[in-house]
């Protein structure tokens, strides 16, 4: 048996019988921009919970290159699509190939916060999953896992100013091949609110309240974007050795305490300086010990910057 | 969580163990400062070696 000369031609039809119930999406509500090695496995795939249960696990990975982010919910979904690109021959449009697809997505939640966000990922060279409000979750489907389809681009556009009639404008286009939702479409079946309710992590930002003084320093803790501060609410969960890793030059230093300090509402540190790694010249990375950790310790939602201490 | 005015503080268990507590407790008068119990904290992590040190 040789392959020489044998031309695979594409199937010649399908049947067409009408289902009972088929999958028609609808209006897209949320999507998710996942690496391109995400996928949610057959294992994954048994059922709603344990699909939901990894999605909303892919959302928190303690590894950004790893995580899913939850994009902003739509308010309105634009279809640039491409036409369909024919060459007019002897009179017949003769096919050229399928257009692609072009969505122009614009949302409000979040605002100027996660326009900014969203804008760290120009040119994102990854996938996307969507959701649409009656809770299908539509990727590509790739033997027996779901994953993203793969964007050809993702643009966040700029935010367009607010006038005197119409509010900022905050949106983003996305365009992909037709063959991923069309023959490659794969789906499941969610409760919209748990999927809606999937939502991105927001950066704890640490700032140093006075400088450091040999073993010990204090930090404030503030929300990213809005520098909303975050003592009076996580302060004491915050205020947990195993939330943080204190480094120099790439070496740990031991943290022998973290304690909260009410008079300046900031996270007082103190370094072992018994420690071979630690040189009172400094200076010292603080970094979160991962978001994982941070739920462990009652802080759900948040991701903590690191902040290099002289 | 809300608290109160008085220090809440987590130390790292490994430190804990092996720092004697008359070194601990001078290094972290700034906690005391701030109404940390330091001896309480320290026999948390060494109830034994106490009773040890007591024999």
């Amino acid at each position: 048996m040789s392959i020489l000369n044998q031309y695979v031609c594409a199937a010649a039809g399908g049947n067409t019988g009408v289902p009972d119930c088929a999958i028609q999406l609808k209006d897209l509500k949320k999507g998710f921009l996942v690496p391109r090695s995400f996928e949610l496995t057959a294992t994954d795939l048994a059922t709603p919970e344990s699909a939901l249960a990894a999605l909303q696990a892919a959302a928190v990975n303690d590894d950004p290159s790893l995580r899913i982010y939850p994009l902003p919910q739509f308010e309105e979904v634009t279809d640039n699509t491409e036409d369909v690109v024919t060459e007019a021959i002897g009179g017949t449009n003769f096919i050229v190939r399928d257009g692609k697809y072009n969505l122009l997505i614009r949302y409000v939640k979040g605002g100027q916060c996660v326009s900014n966000a969203l804008r760290k990922f120009m040119n994102f060279n990854g996938g996307i999953i969507w959701v649409d409000s009656a809770g299908v979750v539509a990727g590509w489907k790739s033997g027996t896992s779901l994953k993203g389809i793969p964007l050809n681009q993702f643009y966040p556009n700029p935010a367009r100013i607010a006038t005197s009639t119409t509010i900022a404008n905050y949106s983003f286009t996305t365009s992909f091949e037709a063959a991923y939702f069309n023959e490659g479409l794969g789906f499941i079946q969610l409760n919209p609110a748990d999927v809606f309710g999937i939502s991105g992590l927001q950066n704890i930002v640490l700032s140093l309240v006075a400088p450091r003084s040999t073993t010990t320093f204090r930090l404030r803790t503030t929300t990213g974007c809005a520098a909303i501060d975050l003592y009076d609410q996580y302060g004491a969960d915050l205020a947990n050795t195993s939330n943080f890793v204190v480094t120099r030059n790439g070496a740990v230093v031991t943290v022998t305490s973290i304690a909260t300090d009410a008079n300046t509402k900031s996270l007082l540190f103190t370094l072992d300086s018994t420690d071979p790694d630690y040189n009172a010249a400094g200076p010292f990375l603080v970094s979160g010990a991962g978001v994982s950790a941070l739920v462990a310790n009652d802080v759900e939602g948040y991701e903590i910057l690191p902040l290099l201490v002289a | 969580m809300a608290h109160g005015t008085k220090a809440i503080a987590s130390f790292n268990k490994d430190y804990m163990k092996r720092v004697k507590k008359d070194v601990f407790i001078s290094t972290h008068k700034h906690l005391a400062d701030l109404g940390v119990d330091l001896e309480a904290e320290w026999l948390k992590y060494n109830p034994k070696k106490e009773s040890e040190e007591k024999k």
